[in-house]
């Protein structure tokens, strides 16, 4: 009787440790190495912005389909925080370069796509502030197994997510 | 075997694997984002050294004579090891530790450019004999006493040797721009050494009477004014005084020999320098007036009548001439360059040898094996026959990719050694060598003031080493005057309560091409930043700094164009040529249309100034 029961266990713990740990170790690994590719992207992307001052179709293009061959899909956020120095000029002591001076506004995801989009780039100045946040928006095999066994991730949480963000060195043209 | 025991074994197999792939796993992704922090870090150091390099040149006016350009390097490059220093503080690296790393600091100039790195220093300086007069020492018996020190190198030109048959040898130093110069004999066997802009001649027309047409527009003497804050010294004062209070006052001005001189309708009559001539030049925004014989050659030049005096001169007829000097003497150089110097010169070589050595260095893209910087097959012989196919004021001309080779070749070679000559110097077991650089880079470097830094030899983790370079353009400078330097805005009046409400634009901006207003004005992008005066006054036996800000041209910036940029879609070729913008409406509809005949005016005009009054050392061939 106590064998079998031992027996019982003993095949139910060999199944999960033979199959669903190993799956588990091979998704989360597949997940950090899109992470890898994703963080790499994105701060390749994001440094290309700044050193050269503008946002192409060409270069968001790019950098769409590099994170999309991970396999997953995205939901890239965009926002650039534009300098307005205009404010600073009314006041006749204020010096510019003051850090706490600086005034700035932003633009997001769609409005800096629309402007992509029917001029071919946007282009920035020196000063401003491009940042980029991807996170996944399908449910990766290794959160759908931890979802499995032990159901802490909720709906809305991305495995994969990458952010960089950095100030224009550039006057874009 | 049972099945229990053939879990054991399973799990004993895979447990090790799985836990060495997940560490070695979560270590490359430490090393990638140390690298990545790393080049985030010498990214912003470089913009800090450009920033460093901006600010000190926009507020000194002799920023362009070179000793002073020397001391502005070495404030960058001071300004790069301390932001380094502080952006890898937290590693521990100090600037002594960082100097390891650095084998090399490039700053790119308008004509040529200064390597920052080590070199053996063979001569020290310093007082032996203690008798308070300072003493050379050589040393070069022993090599292991030589110290390496950090340094600015000489400076070096984008030069170009050219032969053909016997006599014809020609040296051409090229800038970032169309200007160039021309040094050596030609075919007849005599000397030569001019510069100039090199134009495509039938661009520019001048007729009979002496007007000129460049582009279609009609270039006129222009009314230039700025505001100031000036200072004066006044008689009986040991303290210098802020003219209008301290408020900007507006000041007509011309340019002669690449200099300011401003017409004074209300001058300091208390000045030390005033002698009754109401002209003043700046020298550290300290008024002097001009005497009788300055003002004079003044009024020569600007009237262009031999006979005229300073009394000729007044507010209306105070007009600058440089963009009309600039066709017309590019005209000239031209028309001696195309059809004097090269014409009939066949069978050109290269007898440079950094041009002729292509490094054999190359890289690997998809699968086949490319150098490095990869140049489009064209003749020498055509590149100095200019036409409508070869515009050296175009992009795509023979002209400006040989130029481009011309430049990458002398940087790559000189990188090149001075890189691996670190290693002479280092100990670190690193063998330190030039990255490959992309194309884009190498665009970005022959167009622009730019800094490049490299970083390499620094330990990331995984036994791999950080190297990496970065490329950061300097678009705001005196040094040089881009096509997308120059901004426009209405005339100023004079009345600052009214000005400052005016609003300037980049003359690529749509709507402002679309009003297209009669009186707009192109200035230099350096004359809208902010300018700062001080001086020192002595108060009662303390010395105190008083500090103003001004900006030279009022207003705000069009949120369209020079804020934001959503509005910018013309090009600078639009501009240049007037040719049509296609825009594609929110109904799908394309619809083409013209630049505004005013900003071209504009635009065309000021640019030409601009470049025109630009410093530039081999000017002084020109002068005879």
């Amino acid at each position: 009787m106590s064998d079998t029961v031992v027996t019982v266990i003993a095949i139910f713990l060999a199944a999960i440790l033979m199959f669903i740990f190993p799956l588990m170790s091979t998704a989360d690994r597949t997940d950090d190495i899109s992470t890898q590719a994703v963080d790499t992207a994105t701060t390749e992307f994001v440094d290309e912005i700044r050193s050269t001052g503008k946002i192409t179709q060409d270069n968001y293009d790019n950098f769409v389909q590099t994170i999309s061959s991970t396999g997953n899909s995205f939901d890239v956020e965009l926002e650039v925080q534009v300098l307005d120095d205009n404010p600073g000029k009314k006041v006749t002591e204020a010096e510019m370069t003051k850090v706490g001076e600086n005034y700035y506004y932003s633009q997001y995801t769609s409005q800096i796509l629309d402007t992509v989009n029917s001029n071919g780039a946007m282009y920035l100045k020196e000063g401003d502030i491009v940042s980029v946040t991807v996170k996944n928006t399908n449910r990766t095999i290794s959160a759908i197994l931890k979802d499995f066994i032990y159901r802490v991730t909720g709906n809305n949480s991305a495995s994969i997510t990458a952010q960089h963000s950095g100030i224009v060195n550039v006057n874009g043209k | 075997m049972k099945l229990q025991q053939l879990g054991v074994v399973f799990i004993i197999i895979v447990i090790p694997i799985a836990l060495v792939l997940s560490e070695y796993l979560s270590n490359n992704m430490k090393v990638l984002d140390k690298e990545a922090s790393y080049n985030n870090i010498l990214l912003n150091s470089t913009y800090d050294a450009v920033r460093a390099f901006q600010m000190n040149t926009i507020n000194n006016g002799y920023s362009t004579i070179n000793d002073s350009k020397i001391r502005d390097i070495s404030a960058s490059v001071n300004s790069f090891y301390n932001s380094l220093a502080s952006g890898l503080g937290s590693s521990g690296y100090s600037i002594q530790d960082l100097q390891g790393y650095i084998p090399a600091i490039l700053f790119t100039m308008y004509d040529g450019y200064y390597l920052y790195g080590d070199y053996q220093n063979i001569v020290t300086i310093e007082d032996n004999d203690g008798d308070g007069s300072l003493d050379q020492n050589y040393s070069t018996s022993n090599s292991n006493e030589l110290k390496s020190t950090n340094g600015i190198k000489p400076y070096i030109y984008y030069t170009c040797e050219y032969k053909s048959g016997n006599d014809f040898d020609i040296i051409v130093n090229y800038t970032l721009d169309n200007y160039i110069t021309v040094m050596g004999t030609d075919k007849n066997g005599n000397s030569v050494n001019r510069s100039g802009y090199l134009i495509n001649p039938s661009t520019v027309t001048k007729d009979g009477r002496g007007n000129i047409v460049a582009h279609g527009i009609n270039i006129l003497p222009e009314t230039l004014g700025e505001y100031a804050i000036v200072l004066d010294s006044l008689e009986g004062s040991s303290n210098l005084n802020p003219a209008n209070g301290g408020n900007p006052t507006y000041y007509q001005y011309v340019y002669y020999n690449h200099q300011k001189y401003y017409l004074d309708t209300n001058p300091e009559t208390n000045a030390v320098s005033y002698e009754r001539i109401n002209f003043f030049r700046l020298s550290n925004n300290l008024r002097t007036y001009l005497n009788a014989n300055e003002a004079n050659e003044l009024a020569r030049y600007i009237l262009q009548n031999n006979n005229a005096t300073y009394e000729n001169l007044n507010a209306s007829n105070f007009q600058d001439r440089s963009a009309y000097k600039y066709y017309d003497e590019a005209l000239t150089f031209s028309n001696y360059i195309i059809n004097d110097l090269f014409n009939n010169v066949n069978n050109l070589q290269v007898v440079t040898d950094s041009y002729n050595n292509q490094l054999n260095y190359t890289k690997t893209i998809n699968g086949s094996t490319v150098p490095i910087h990869a140049r489009t097959g064209y003749n020498i012989d055509d590149v100095f026959k200019i036409n409508g196919n070869n515009d050296p004021e175009a992009e795509d001309s023979v002209f400006n990719e040989h130029r481009m080779d011309v430049i990458i070749s002398s940087i790559e070679s000189n990188l090149m050694s001075i890189i691996a000559n670190f290693n002479i110097h280092q100990n670190s077991g690193y063998e330190f060598a030039l990255p490959v650089m992309t194309e884009e880079d190498w665009y970005k470097i022959t167009n622009n003031i730019t800094v490049v830094t490299f970083m390499q030899g620094l330990p990331i983790g995984n036994y791999k080493y950080y190297s990496n370079y970065a490329v950061v353009a300097n678009t705001k400078n005196k040094e040089f005057v881009s096509r997308d330097a120059i901004i426009v805005r209405e005339q100023e009046s004079g009345n600052r309560s009214n000005d400052i409400n005016g609003t300037y634009h980049n003359p690529r901006c749509v709507t402002v091409n679309d009003e297209n207003v009669s009186n707009l004005m192109g200035y230099n992008n350096v004359d809208y930043e902010q300018q700062t005066v001080s001086y020192d006054i002595n108060n009662v036996g303390k010395t105190e700094t008083k500090t103003f800000y001004y900006y030279p041209h009022t207003g705000s910036g069009a949120y369209e164009c020079v804020i934001g940029k959503e509005e910018m879609k013309f090009s600078s070729d639009n501009l240049m040529l007037n040719s049509q913008l296609e825009t594609i409406g929110s109904d799908g509809n394309v619809s083409l249309r013209y630049p505004g005949n005013n900003v071209r005016r504009a635009y065309v005009t000021a640019l030409a100034r601009e470049k025109y009054n630009q410093y530039k050392i081999s000017d002084y061939f020109n002068k005879y």
